[in-house]
């Protein structure tokens, strides 16, 4: 190879080399640069607690009242009626009739005592069966109301619970979004040219919309300050400003999309 | 508030300061790849013509060689051409005084020397003048930007930190091109320098030996 193609090759590829070098520095320089932004919006974010978050009440339902199961009634005890006792043979024919008659009477009653005890033996126990199952079933009927009663105050509880969460968290996404929005204040502050001719500490009410990155899409004047040049100090500083930091998502959709912001010279 | 919105941003002067140092930048990294180029092919060239030499070869041989590859051979070959082109045409005239072949030989291979010496040293001047200059271009910018900035700042009533600031970040990001343009020129600079000294001491050894043993072979 001659002097001259090596050269020429070796200026192109130096040359090739100097620009490289100059784009990987600038890449460098800009993503570099953008990455401490980015860590710098980011590094704000503290939440300070005056004392600790009640915990969260587990989303779990009590456990069921032990299911009572009425005991199954008793059995009615067999009443088993027994059939009166034979008459006995008749004794042996006796002249005394009439003593006769009265043993028989006798003994008829007696039997018929023996039935009527028997029988009334047997109403008792049936009645108390009943009685036993009445006051079995009033028990469970207790214990189930019991249960009930607990349960109800449970729930209570736990929507009261979950009332407070979410008011709780609905604070914090208020807090949230008042550091948005201050951001986005302070932010337009900075670029705000405030004009020698204001007088007074007039405000102006902007109602801004955003595209989801932060960009500005629209600003229109809601109420004058009635100062104009004071007014569009205020708009072109919002365009200037821009892109504002915002959340992600739905809170965006929600509170960022279009807002409504009041400026004053003095806040 | 990127890097490129901060460029954007700056005022007319403080651009055309950024641009010149931008260029500046650019060809001084161009002389730099192609002085690395350039010094590490001499150093191999010389190394290897310098092993040819002392490994005993002919001088005819080795002045053959010089003579016909003369496009592609190195800076100490040229010297070694030189000076034995003007040694054998001298010492070819009758009754040569001895102290005279060898001045007029040692001149051709120091001329020879010096525009070897020149080409490998050229453009290093541009590059210390990259080096020590564009801090100050760099400066310069960043006091006209912040020069312009405080002028805006009269012109507003109540002055806070987010007044002054973006036109100082503006200004600053001249003084950081500058010194981003000076500092490989300046390491670069030291470097060659060196590169080139060295180089120089082993030519310039190189030539008093070849004196010796082409003054040998006189007497």
């Amino acid at each position: 190879m001659t002097a001259a193609a090596i050269n020429s090759r070796e200026q192109a590829l130096a040359g090739g080399l100097a620009f490289a070098m100059h784009v990987l520095f600038l890449i460098l320089l800009v993503f570099g640069v953008s990455w401490q932004h980015q860590q710098i919006n980011t590094a704000v974010v503290v939440d300070l607690w005056r004392d600790l978050p009640v915990a969260p009440p587990r989303a779990e339902a009590p456990p069921p009242p032990p299911a009572v199961k009425p005991e199954p009634p008793p059995p009615a005890p067999k009443v088993e009626v027994k059939p009166p006792p034979k008459p006995e043979p008749a004794p042996a024919a006796r002249p005394d009739i009439a003593l006769k008659e009265k043993q028989d009477k006798e003994r008829k009653l007696k039997a018929q005592a023996a039935v009527d005890a028997k029988l009334r033996t047997a109403e008792k126990a049936r009645e108390e069966a009943v009685e036993k199952k009445k006051r079995a079933e009033a028990d469970a009927l207790k214990t189930k109301q019991l249960a009930d009663a607990e349960a109800k105050r449970a729930v209570a509880e736990q929507e009261k619970m979950r009332a407070a969460e979410a008011a709780q968290r609905a604070a914090a996404q208020q807090r949230e979004i008042d550091k948005y929005m201050d951001g986005i204040r302070t932010k337009v502050k900075r670029f705000v040219l405030v004009p020698p001719s204001l007088q007074g500490n007039p405000e102006a009410d902007f109602v801004v919309t955003l595209l989801p990155g932060g960009e500005v899409l629209d600003v229109r004047l809601g109420k004058s300050s009635g100062n104009a040049a004071y007014d569009a100090a205020i708009e072109s500083a919002i365009r200037k400003a821009q892109p504002f930091s915002v959340p992600a998502g739905d809170p965006f959709q929600q509170y960022f999309r279009r807002f409504t912001m009041a400026f004053r010279p003095v806040q | 508030m990127s890097v490129l919105s901060l460029i954007t941003g700056a005022s007319v002067p403080v651009q055309l300061v950024m641009l010149i140092l931008l260029l500046s930048s650019l060809i001084s990294w161009y002389y730099i790849f192609l002085k690395v180029f350039t010094l590490r092919r001499t150093e191999r060239q010389t190394a290897e013509f310098e092993r040819q030499f002392w490994s005993g070869a002919d001088l005819k041989d080795l002045f053959q060689r010089a003579v016909n590859a003369r496009d592609s051979a190195g800076s100490l070959e040229r010297i070694f051409e030189s000076g034995f082109r003007e040694f054998t045409k001298h010492r070819r005239e009758p009754g040569v005084d001895v102290a005279a072949l060898m001045d007029s030989t040692r001149r051709a291979m120091r001329a020879t020397y010096q525009r070897e010496m020149d080409k490998l040293e050229s453009s290093l001047s541009f590059l210390a003048t990259v080096g020590s200059v564009s801090p100050y271009v760099g400066l310069l910018g960043t006091v006209w930007g912040i020069m312009n900035s405080f002028r805006g700042l009269a012109n507003v009533g109540q002055a806070t930190l987010s007044h002054v600031a973006p036109g100082i970040a503006e200004a600053l990001i001249a003084t950081a091109i500058g010194l981003f343009a000076a500092i490989p020129a300046v390491v670069a600079y030291n470097r060659f320098a060196g590169d080139v000294n060295r180089l120089a001491i082993r030519f310039d050894s190189f030539t008093e030996e070849f004196s010796n043993i082409l003054q040998r072979q006189v007497h």
